[in-house]
């Protein structure tokens, strides 16, 4: 009994709770929409859960097209589990992520204890702490969509590998992990080969040894095996999606700002309000400090195995958001968490051999706190308010209208987002069998090519295309869109009436419908 | 063979710089080749802080534009009813625009990007983290308290003045040209 309610025990057990709270408080309604790329992947899920195929018709994809980024399939073969379980909706995806974050702290907990540059016995719960309160680690641990899933699995494969490697030995189910990874997300896909190359050069030597010769040929088969379906993806334009601009100054310029403070403790540069809290950086300002200590312990030890591990998981994880030649994301770089929470952790061990711990866990506690606070008002009450429309807030209720009138047909406006139309299909859980028609033979034969497709879509009682005003306004319909698909002059030529208006928190239009009404307008037109 | 090396990094480094900077980087680069006092760069420092100073309009620190106090009320206005009060203290006395100002100083103060965009060539970035790396490893206390300075200072004056961040850029000259041939 002594054994199970020890220290270690209750401190994780704390934090554990502390997780679930911070992780899982109002999750279906924090973010305040459904984001396109959770919709998509929601849709699909259901669809391979009904039909086997994705939402093009397309029998158990190996890389799902989606908008043409050709997605790694596994995390929507994931969530088709839990579609089952609790049905379509965002929880079900949501709850993946936050599964994955509840592993993180295990890797980060262990990871501290596996490495021996840590000398102080208080580092490796403080580590914990750190990771559930990193705002950059709550956002994802909050998302739908496969990123937080890629960057836990590949950490977690590495913790496999470092642990085997301070022993000499090889970890196969470590590598296996890496090369799973690459089947969740873009990142983890470019990083791991990138990752597996170093550590093979780098530990050479605790690698190949004699006594590992079995186990390599072994992993060097389990590796093949399981890249066969990457293998396969290489001979076509799917795999290549994401890299078609690059050029080294761009990489190198963009490997700087993804190393740079400025990026991880104060403003991020990412250009996609949808990645962001307003007014929160990635780590809370003031853990710039116990960074750059961190910093200097591990150039200070970078002979010792531990450091040079750490900073190789630093060093290489921005290369493949570097490498994408896009803007900044910081979403393409997650796998930079992990090793910046060592980091960090290492300056607060750093800070346990100056100082008394229980002034450090004071200045800790008050700082986290009060850093919890800000993070409330960020995530909490700005974040909703001012980010609505990047989550794609609306469609929920323009689905309720539209499921509540099935007798009406609706012509929604999709000139400035042609992906709207995933969000109808998740929110009216459209049969995919149905909509699956739309797709011919050819499309799906050359799917994996990336072949052109018209994005207007018409399912259900609902088109969506540009509204065209010459002769839409001459049948019995009702036209939705913003107030610049529809104009206030429009409204009184044509004779709309408004009969529903959805506006975000702020208050903006986000869709309006309008009733035509072609005898009025016909009527019109002849005395004209 | 390192003494030239040194030198040519560093003349390379300090090309772009006003007369005023070339000056204490040398005094800051003769310093670390123990060929003068410790007390000059001392002295040197403090008139380029005047330098700075008077080249920098501190006010901006101050000043908030009309979509600044629009975006303030806006947050403002996001809090629930039942949250308002808080909202307010948040809003009024923790997290004010002004704090905000000075954090936004400190990181612009430390985005090194924007450097080696703007004050040296990129290729320079390089013995830059090298030279970075070996003064973590045998720092000069002298050098790096006055860098230290120099972040804080830059933080409540701005290092957006008429010449940048002018009291940072020489010891960022330094462990390009010093630092990053030190053995």
């Amino acid at each position: 009994m002594t054994k199970i309610f020890n220290f270690q025990n209750i401190f994780l057990l704390f934090v554990l709770l502390l997780a679930c709270f911070i992780f899982t408080f109002s999750l279906s309604n924090i973010p305040n929409g459904v984001y396109v790329d959770e919709a998509t992947i929601g849709y699909n899920a259901y669809s391979i859960m009904t039909t086997s195929r994705d939402e093009f018709g397309k029998q158990f994809p190996i890389a799902f097209r989606f908008f043409g980024a050709y997605t790694p399939p596994l995390f929507v073969y994931v969530a088709v589990i839990f579609i089952k379980l609790l049905g379509l909706n965002i929880f079900s995806l949501r709850i993946i992520s936050v599964i994955a974050s509840f592993l993180g702290i295990f890797i980060v907990y262990i990871f501290v204890k596996s490495l021996d540059i840590y000398n102080s016995k208080y580092t490796k719960y403080i580590s914990t702490i750190l990771y559930i309160t990193c705002p950059w680690v709550i956002f994802n641990a909050r998302l739908g969509y496969e990123v937080t899933l890629g960057y836990v699995i590949f950490s977690l494969g590495c913790l496999l590998i470092w642990n085997k490697l301070k022993t000499h030995q090889i970890s196969t189910i470590g590598y296996l992990l890496l090369s799973i990874s690459t089947y969740i997300a873009h990142t983890q896909r470019y990083l791991a080969p990138i990752f597996i190359l170093f550590t093979a050069i780098l530990y050479r030597k605790q690698l190949f040894v004699v006594k590992n010769k079995k186990h390599l040929y072994i992993l060097l088969i389990l590796l093949f095996l399981t890249q066969i379906p990457n293998l396969y993806l290489v001979t076509t334009n799917a795999f290549w999606v994401k890299n078609t601009n690059f050029s080294i100054l761009d990489f190198i310029s963009q490997l700087l700002v993804y190393f740079s403070p400025s990026t991880l403790f104060g403003q991020s540069p990412d250009i996609n309000l949808q990645h962001t809290i307003p007014s929160m950086s990635l780590f809370y300002f003031w853990l710039i400090i116990p960074f750059f200590i961190g910093i200097y312990r591990l150039f200070n030890s970078q002979k010792n195995d531990s450091s040079k591990y750490i900073l190789l998981m630093f060093l290489l994880a921005p290369i493949p958001g570097a490498l994408s030649g896009h803007f900044i994301s910081v979403q393409r770089v997650l796998t930079l968490i992990i090793p910046i929470i060592l980091i960090i952790s290492l300056g607060f061990d750093n800070l346990y051999t100056k100082f008394k711990s229980v002034y450090i866990h004071m200045i800790l506690a008050i700082s986290i706190s009060f850093s919890l606070i800000l993070f409330w008002r960020s995530y909490y009450v700005f974040f909703p308010y001012q980010r609505a429309i990047w989550w794609s807030y609306g469609y929920q209720q323009l689905s309720k209208v539209i499921q509540d009138n099935p007798n009406n047909k609706y012509i929604i406006d999709n000139t400035r987002n042609s992906s709207g139309y995933i969000d109808l299909l998740f929110y009216l859980k459209y049969p995919a069998i149905e909509f699956q028609k739309q797709f011919t033979h050819d499309f799906i034969y050359k799917y994996y090519d990336n072949p052109p497709y018209n994005a207007n879509y018409s399912f259900a009682n609902i088109s969506l295309r540009p509204i065209y005003w010459q002769t839409d306004i001459y049948e019995n319909q009702i036209l939705v869109g913003d107030d610049l698909a529809i104009s206030e002059g429009q409204i009184q030529e044509h004779f709309l009436i408004k009969i529903f208006d959805i506006k975000d928190p702020t208050g903006k239009t986000i869709f309006a419908g309008y009733q035509t009404n072609p005898v009025k307008k016909m009527k019109d037109s002849k005395n004209k | 063979m390192k003494k030239l090396l040194s030198t040519i990094i560093f003349l390379l480094s300090i090309i772009h710089f006003p007369l005023y900077l070339t000056t204490f980087s040398l005094i800051i680069f003769l310093y670390l080749n123990n060929k003068i006092d410790k007390y000059i760069p001392i002295i040197g420092y403090i008139l380029l802080f005047i330098f700075q100073i008077s080249t920098t309009r501190i006010a901006t620190n101050f000043e908030f534009s009309g979509y600044q106090n629009f975006v303030h009320q806006q947050q403002l206005d996001s809090y629930p009813p039942a949250f308002y009060r808080v909202g307010n203290v948040i809003e009024n006395k923790i997290a004010t625009p002004l704090i905000y100002r000075f954090q936004q100083n400190f990181f612009n103060t430390l985005d090194f990007v924007k450097y080696f965009t703007n004050y040296f060539i990129t290729i320079l970035f390089i013995p830059f983290i090298i030279g970075t790396i070996k003064l973590v490893k045998s720092p000069n206390k002298l050098f790096i308290k006055l860098l230290f300075i120099s972040v804080i200072l830059l933080t409540f004056i701005s290092p957006d003045g008429k010449f940048g961040p002018v009291l940072l850029l020489p010891f960022i000259a330094n462990i390009i040209s010093f630092y990053s041939c030190e053995k």
